[in-house]
Formats: structure tokens, sequence, C-alpha cells
């Protein structure tokens, strides 16, 4: 009887083995895996592995070298059609004469857009690249960027989520534009139905913020594919009043405006902008980034209403706050706002030039803020404004935390990340 | 909710009373009004396909769990085994998307307890072939495991629990020409459902998720064999293949295996 269970037992193993080791070689090719080369295993004999050995390992198992990298003695090995890179990694896996088997992985790039000016753009990804085309411009510290890059691989926003640019308008033509705009917004200054930038400083906040991307012109914006409500609030010198501005905030937020950027500001309390914050942010659910101000002194309003706006201040390509930016406690991030390379308006540009131009500002990083934002809200459009302000201050980088840990006057919480604030965290023991 | 964990705690006190009830050594196979009772323990692994957010992505769930077993024979041929222990539940790759902060878990296993039985009738048999059915349902009863969040710039906390059921019914077949040594074939019906929860804590901000998890497959195919090579050890070794299609789409297949002891001590 036992010799009976030994022989039975014997077959059963051997059929298993059989079954799970070399599957019948006429099925066709399994359906492979998505992440590396179909039909390809990289291979590494043991050193001790003499040549019949690795020439048994391969025919064996139908396989053959196709190339080998002699410095690293790896081999890249064309697997049989009829099996997967999993199973045969398996395969080789059992062999003890191979020290590792692994799959061809497929690498790819973080996104990088092809936009022509991009490569200026230190504040979506710093390389240490020199920050304007002008020969001699200051080169940055590499990483000193918003990981706009990496952010790119989870989200580049969606069409339905709508930016609102109250400022000097936009430039409703502008080629890196003018696909992104919803419609011709609203002039509060000269009370009719065209948004038309006769500034400057609009066109270049839009652009940060939601430019047309990856269209071989150009520069990137920070949100693809969002779209540009423009609310034209300051005139062609750049200024407005409290009425202006309180008008476009309400309108903006009741005409779709999910995000608005205001990057405008002066140092008084203002109840009637203060009671337009909250109509946005309390009744219609908008999150509203402003810029700080550039006189190096107490945050200015609306920046300074901390309960219903983002307040951002400036840094420079090397990480470092920028020596005009205002401050206080109510600032909660920084952003890249020195040598920004941005859109501007062709009927301001000068014949022969390409219609982009280089600004300092808060009112740059503030854009970078309002950009994040709108990635943030098409990921999870169920975010409420505040809960989109505390992704953005809890995922900053902490950039001046040798001097000032954890929350100052300079740059709240940090530079923004949008990688930490975008992609999943990887949380592991 | 608390009705099926209130009815899972009832059954695990069941098992542990039948299991580790005061009885004379010499009685532990004794027959109870024409019923044999024996305890036993087993192991099992099993590695399964697991398809959330509406079957968009995927992932695998690799458990292990060790348990004690008490297997009652009702009737000659109609065997009803109860047992309940302790699994260690892997859910890594598991994204959620919707919390404040994206996460991507890989923290390992989750550690829960859980109960489960199974039934196994013998049909019919046609010398030396035995035909009968098998089913079993096994309940994780789910446990909180808290992990920190890094990296940012705030300190802050998850709470992640993973629950799971899974059912298997269908037909078995068994060579019974060896004495000792009964190979069997089975096939079956078997789904996999349960969540992983996460939820997660930053400052102020807060935000919960519920993953509904399935099995990528429902057929079965299981082979194995019960050794029987005395009176007081048995012990039944299976191992399982489960076909799937990939959400990349064409198939792949999930693995599974366990060994089942009853001793009589």
């Amino acid at each position: 009887m036992r010799k009976q269970v030994l022989i039975v037992g014997i077959v059963f193993i051997g059929v298993l083995a059989l079954g799970l080791s070399f599957p019948a070689g006429t099925r066709p090719r399994p359906a492979e895996r998505t992440d590396c080369v179909p039909g390809q295993v990289l291979l590494k004999f043991k050193p001790s592995a003499m040549l019949f050995q690795k020439a048994a390992a391969l025919s064996l198992t139908r396989s053959r070298a196709v190339s080998r990298i002699v410095k690293l003695d790896v081999y890249t090995v064309q697997i049989p059609d009829d099996m997967t890179v999993d199973e045969m990694v398996g395969i080789f896996g059992r062999n003890s004469d191979i020290e590792f088997a692994q799959p061809n992985y497929i690498y790819r790039a973080a996104v990088t857009p092809n936009d022509l000016y991009f490569q200026y753009q230190y504040a979506l990804f710093n390389k240490g690249q020199q920050t304007g085309w002008v020969p001699g411009s200051p080169q940055g510290l590499p990483n000193a960027d918003i990981k706009a890059t990496a952010a790119w691989e989870e989200t580049t926003g969606q069409a339905g989520v709508i930016i609102g640019i109250l400022d000097t308008g936009v430039d409703l033509t502008h080629p890196d534009l003018k696909n992104k705009i919803v419609g011709p917004g609203y002039d509060f200054v000269n009370n009719d139905a065209d948004a038309t930038d006769d500034h400057g400083h609009g066109t270049m906040i839009a652009g940060i913020a939601a430019a047309e991307t990856n269209n071989n012109e150009g520069i990137a914006g920070v949100a693809w594919n969002c779209k540009i409500l423009p609310v034209k609030v300051l005139d062609q010198f750049g200024t407005g009043n409290s009425v202006k501005i309180a008008a476009g905030i309400v309108w903006a937020a009741d005409n779709g405006a999910q995000i608005l950027n205001i990057s405008s500001g002066q140092p008084a309390l203002d109840s009637t902008i203060e009671n337009a914050l909250k109509y946005a942010f309390e009744t219609k659910g908008v999150f509203i980034a402003a810029a700080a101000g550039n006189d190096n002194t107490s945050v200015y309003y609306p920046a300074a209403y901390e309960k219903y706006v983002c307040a951002v201040s400036a840094t420079d390509y090397n990480d470092q706050r920028t020596v005009y930016s205002n401050f206080g406690w109510e600032l909660d991030v920084a952003a890249p706002g020195d040598s920004i390379i941005s859109t501007y308006p062709v009927a301001l540009t000068p014949a022969g030039f390409p219609p982009y131009k280089n600004g300092d500002g808060t009112s740059f990083a503030s854009a970078y803020v309002a950009g994040f934002a709108a990635l943030i809200k098409s990921l999870k459009p169920s975010l409420k404004p505040g809960e989109i302000m505390d992704i953005i201050r809890y995922s900053a980088d902490d950039v001046n935390a040798s001097v000032y840990p954890g929350r100052d006057q300079f740059l709240g919480f940090g530079r923004i990340d949008m990688e930490k604030g975008l992609v999943p965290l990887k949380i592991t023991k | 909710m608390p009705l099926k964990r209130i009815a899972a705690v009832v059954c695990f006190a069941c098992l542990s009373a039948i299991i580790f009830r005061p009885v004379d050594v010499r009685a532990q196979d004794n027959e109870i009004g024409g019923i044999r009772i024996k305890p036993g323990l087993g192991v099992e692994y099993f590695s399964r396909t697991i398809v959330w957010d509406e079957g968009q992505l995927s992932s695998k769930l690799k458990t292990s769990i060790g348990f004690l077993r008490a297997e009652i024979e009702l009737q000659k041929g109609f065997l009803l085994g109860l047992f309940g222990g302790y699994s260690l539940s892997n859910f890594n790759g598991t994204v959620f998307r919707q919390l404040p902060f994206s996460i991507d878990y890989e923290a390992g296993n989750i550690g829960c307890f859980f109960w489960g039985a199974d039934l196994d009738k013998t049909l019919f048999s046609i010398d030396p072939y035995e035909i009968g059915v098998q089913a079993q349902f096994v309940m994780s009863l789910g446990r909180q495991k808290e992990l920190a969040i890094s990296g940012l710039n705030q300190t802050g906390s998850l709470n992640g629990k993973g629950r799971w059921q899974r059912a298997e019914i269908g037909p078995v077949i068994r060579y019974t020409g060896y004495e000792d040594f009964i190979p069997f074939l089975a096939i079956s019906y078997n789904k996999l459902w349960g969540t992983f929860s996460m939820a997660e804590t930053v400052q102020e901000l807060t935000g919960t998720e519920e993953k509904t998890i399935s099995g990528g497959g429902s057929i079965g195919i299981a082979f194995g064999t019960t050794f029987n090579p005395s009176e007081t050890f048995n012990l039944k070794a299976e191992i399982t293949a489960l076909p799937y299609k990939k959400t990349g789409g064409g198939l792949d297949v999930d693995y599974g295996a366990s060994i089942k002891a009853v001793v009589l001590f």
C-alpha cells in the first residue's frame, strides 16, 4: 500500500510540476503586462555557470539570447510566443544557475511639454537652467520648483474647471490662450462684455495658470486643460477699486469660476471686498488665491482675509524669499515669482518679438497657486475651497526651515509642491 | 453590520467551545448522539486578483491564514467543518484617490480574525469514484490598521480596514481506490468580495474612502489529496487555480494552496 501511495504521489507531483513549468507549446501568446517589453526577459547567470549550463537553460525553455550588456553580463532573452514574461521569470527564477531574471521594464519620462519656452520655466521644472532667453540670465538651483512635471503624471486638469482671472483682462486672441478662454468675460472698467487686456498683467497671469500646453508654442501653463474666465477689474494702468473688484468676484463666482486669482491689493481693510469673498467662498464654493503684495510690508488685502483667501508670497529660482514679498502670519504659501516668463498681449508686443515677457512679483506666484488649485479641483471635484487650501498648505515644502522651521511670516507653510499635493503618497510600514 | 459582527462572534465562540471543550482525551473522537467531532488545524494561502473602482483598476489580495478547525461528521459521508483563526491580508497596490491627499497603500498585511464553515456531502459512488458536493464560506472580521503619513509639513494619520468574504460551492470527484490516499478534483463557483476603507486625518483636513472590491474570477479548479495515514491523523492538501479576465484584457490565473490537518491528540 505504501508503495502505491508513493507511485501515485510521484505521478501527481510530476504532472503538477509539468503543468506549472512547461505549458503546452501550442497555445497562443497569453496577454502580456503593459509595463514591460512583451516577449523579453532579462537574465544574469551566476559567475559559476558554465557555457553549457547557460545554453541548456535557454534551449530547455525554448528561449534565445538576443543581446547582452557585456559589462553587466545581462542577457536580453526572447521567450517563446506561448509564454508570458511572468511565467518565464518564474521558470528562470527556479534555475539555480541564474542570479536573477526580470522583465525588461519600460521607463517613461516624467511629463515634459513641448512648448518652446518651457526650458526657461524654472518654476515648473528647475534643473538649474537659465531662467530667461537673454544671454546671461541667472541660473536656478535644481529642484527649486513646484514639481509640475511629476504632478502632470497624475492630472493635467479638466476642461470643466474654470479659473477666473480678476485682473487687467486677458488677450483673447493670444495664440497660447485663445483656445483656453471660455468666453469674452466681462469688463467692469468699461462695463461691457469684452475683457480684452490693455495692460498686459492679466494676460501674464492667465498664461501662468493655464496657457495652452504641449502645443509646440510659447509656454506651458500649470493647468493644461482647465479654462480661463477673463474678468477685467483693473484699467490700462493696472488700477481698480473696491466696487469693480467686488463686482468682478461676484460675477466670476456666478458665471462658473471654481477658482479665482486676484493679483492686486492694497493695505487697508475693505469690507466690500470681504463680503464679496465671503459670497464666493461660502456660498459658491470658490477657491481664491491672492498675491501678498510687492512692497516688503504687511500682507495686503484681499490676500490678508485669511479665512477666504490663500495668500501667496514669492520665491525665486533658488527657493529664496524675494526681497519685495509682503509678509505676515496671514501668508499661506509661497510660489516662484521671480523671472517668470509668460504670455503677453500680442497688441502690446513690439513688432518682430514673440508675445511673451518676463516679470517679477507675487502676482505671478499667486497664479501658480491658482493653477495648482484648479488641478486639485479637477482631480477631486467634491473638495470644498477650504480643503483645497489645506492641501496646498500642508503639501508645501518648508524651504526656509533652516532659518524659520514650520509656518512662518515670510513663506507661510513653504513653497508649493504640486507632486505632494496631487500624486498618491506611497504609504509603507 | 453589528448583527453580522455579533453572529460572527457567537459562531467563533461556539467553535472555540467545541474545540476546547473539557473532554476526556479518549473521548475526543467519540460519538455524541451519533455525531463524530474531530478537532484540527490548518493553514491556507491565496493570492487573488481583486478589482476596484468599478473594475477599472486591480491589485492582488494576498492572504495567509491559520485556523483551528472542528470537523463534525453529521452522518456517513456528510461532513460539517467549522473553523476560525487569524488572517493576514495584504492589500498592497490599492490607491485611494478621493481622499484629500491621495494614498497608494503599500503598507503590507492587515491582520484580523475570521471564521468560516464548510460542508462536504458525498452524493453517490461509482466504485472506485465518489461524487460529492463541497461548499465553503469564510468571513474576515476586519481590523483597523493605523499608519502615519509622512512627507507633508504636518503630521497625518491613516486608518485602514480591510474585510473580505469568500463563498464557494461546486462538485468534487474523488478516487477511492487507495486505502490511505484519496486524490480529488473539484470545480467551484468561487466568489470573493469585500471592502477596503481608509480614513485620513491631516490636522483639520479629514476624508474617508471605501473601495468595494471583488475577486477577478469566479470559476476555480482545485486538485489535491487527502492522506489518512493513521486513525489519529488526517491531512488534506489542495491547490486551487482560478482564471480571471485581466482589466487590460486577456486571461491570467490566480493560485492558492491550503493544508488542513485533523488530529486526534
